[in-house]
């Protein structure tokens, strides 16, 4: 699909409401292949499409054809030329703020929120407000080279990210090498880092300003899922949900470090069939 | 020394082509990494139009280009590109480019200063394992 004049890609599979599967850095949407079936199978249809920059969706060349608005703007795009009703969005990493943030533009349209590992509002997690190794690992300069000839985020960022780190190599490495290649197919796994805003003049602080503020005002039933093992966003970013959106329910803990998809599927998919089956917003 | 910042005249790689490496877009994404380049190389915004490239020189004895780049709204020189100088026809040696392009980052962060610390870059690099760190 063409969306905002990029080729988008998306898998789209079953009949019935529809459910969209939203990754992040730097993985795609092979990241939910365990919880498609599963939901299939219980009766939805499900949507995981590959941001643009990732996976098999198109790789612009230039830094600067990429913002967290243009992001935003490309996923309210894809979900209204598909026609999307009575969406429900499960967010993880950048995920989070893409999905969260065409919930806020279209709250009628959305039936449930499922949110994991990600956040919503301006202020950095300590993690990402240290240099090492994170803002290192961005740096001008450092950047390309570290992100992008070495790729360092698939060959080492997330096995990192993972508790079951040797059925991660054995099952998923492979996969998400293969749409990383070579040097510019990388190239949206070092922009993204640096969008995430610092301080409160940064880019994307005001969209982030925007969502935290518009959330507090969703009434769309939520569900907080979150790895045990988390350390990008740490316990207290599950609480800051909780206090965002006091309708949501959990949080519930999972193992899972970053990456809890890759961890602990199963018991995901089935956290969020109880949620689809009894905690959505009602027709 | 690891890296030597050279002249074009001071350049001992004959008939070369130009073999990109890397493009930095955003230079100036954190404060101190624009300023190491105007810093070293003596930049002001008239090499904005028309000026010359910069030279290195590693360890290994290969050298290497630094364009500037400009756009507009930004200070100059908004990024850089490195492109390896190899000569005429022969092959690159993308691994050896590489440690010599780690060499740089080693050079350069101690230059940038403030926060950026070169224990912090061979900490990260170790963490990622690049094989120099």
């Amino acid at each position: 699909m063409r969306v905002n004049g990029y080729r988008m890609h998306y898998v789209d599979e079953g009949a019935g409401e529809p459910v969209l599967l939203l990754h992040g850095n730097p993985t795609w949407s092979f990241l939910y292949r365990k919880f498609i079936p599963p939901l299939v199978a219980a009766g939805f249809r499900v949507i995981a499409p590959d941001h643009i920059g990732f996976g098999l969706s198109e790789r612009p060349a230039r830094e600067h054809d990429f913002s967290l608005e243009n992001h935003i703007a490309n996923l309210a795009e894809f979900i209204r030329r598909l026609g999307l009703i009575r969406l429900t969005v499960v967010c993880q990493d950048w995920g989070g703020p893409l999905g969260l943030a065409c919930a806020v533009l279209d709250p009628s349209n959305f039936k449930g929120l499922v949110v994991m590992n990600t956040w919503a509002w301006p202020e950095p997690s300590a993690f990402h407000s240290a240099v090492f190794p994170w803002r290192m690992m961005h740096a001008p300069v450092v950047g390309p080279y570290l992100f992008q000839r070495r790729n360092i985020l698939v060959e080492r960022g997330l096995y990192l990210s993972v508790v079951y780190r040797e059925r991660f190599l054995e099952e998923a490495l492979p996969a998400y090498r293969f749409v990383m290649p070579d040097y510019d197919s990388r190239l949206l796994t070092r922009v993204f880092p640096r969008l995430i805003p610092l301080r409160p003049d940064d880019r994307s602080a005001a969209t982030m300003r925007w969502l935290e503020r518009s959330l507090r005002e969703l009434d769309i039933p939520a569900l907080i899922v979150w790895g045990k093992e988390e350390i990008v966003f740490p316990a207290a970013c599950a609480q800051r949900f909780k206090a965002l959106m006091p309708q949501a329910k959990g949080p519930l803990w999972v193992t899972g470090s970053h990456f809890l998809q890759e961890d602990s599927p199963q018991e995901i998919c089935g956290h969020i069939l109880d949620f689809l089956r009894g905690g959505g917003r009602q027709p | 020394m690891t890296i030597e910042i050279i002249g074009i005249a001071d350049l001992r790689t004959q008939e070369y082509r130009t073999v990109f490496v890397m493009v930095e877009e955003r230079l100036g994404h954190y404060a101190g990494f624009r300023e190491a380049f105007v810093e070293t190389f003596g930049l002001t915004p008239a090499h904005a139009d028309g000026g010359a490239p910069g030279y290195f020189r590693a360890a290994s004895g290969r050298e290497y280009q630094i364009v500037f780049m400009s756009r507009s709204g930004q200070r100059f020189p908004s990024g850089i590109e490195i492109h390896a100088l190899v000569p005429r026809f022969d092959p690159v040696d993308t691994e050896a480019v590489d440690e010599d392009v780690w060499r740089f980052l080693e050079w350069l962060i101690p230059r940038v200063g403030g926060e950026w610390a070169l224990e912090d870059l061979k900490a990260t690099g170790k963490v990622y394992k690049i094989p120099w760190a």
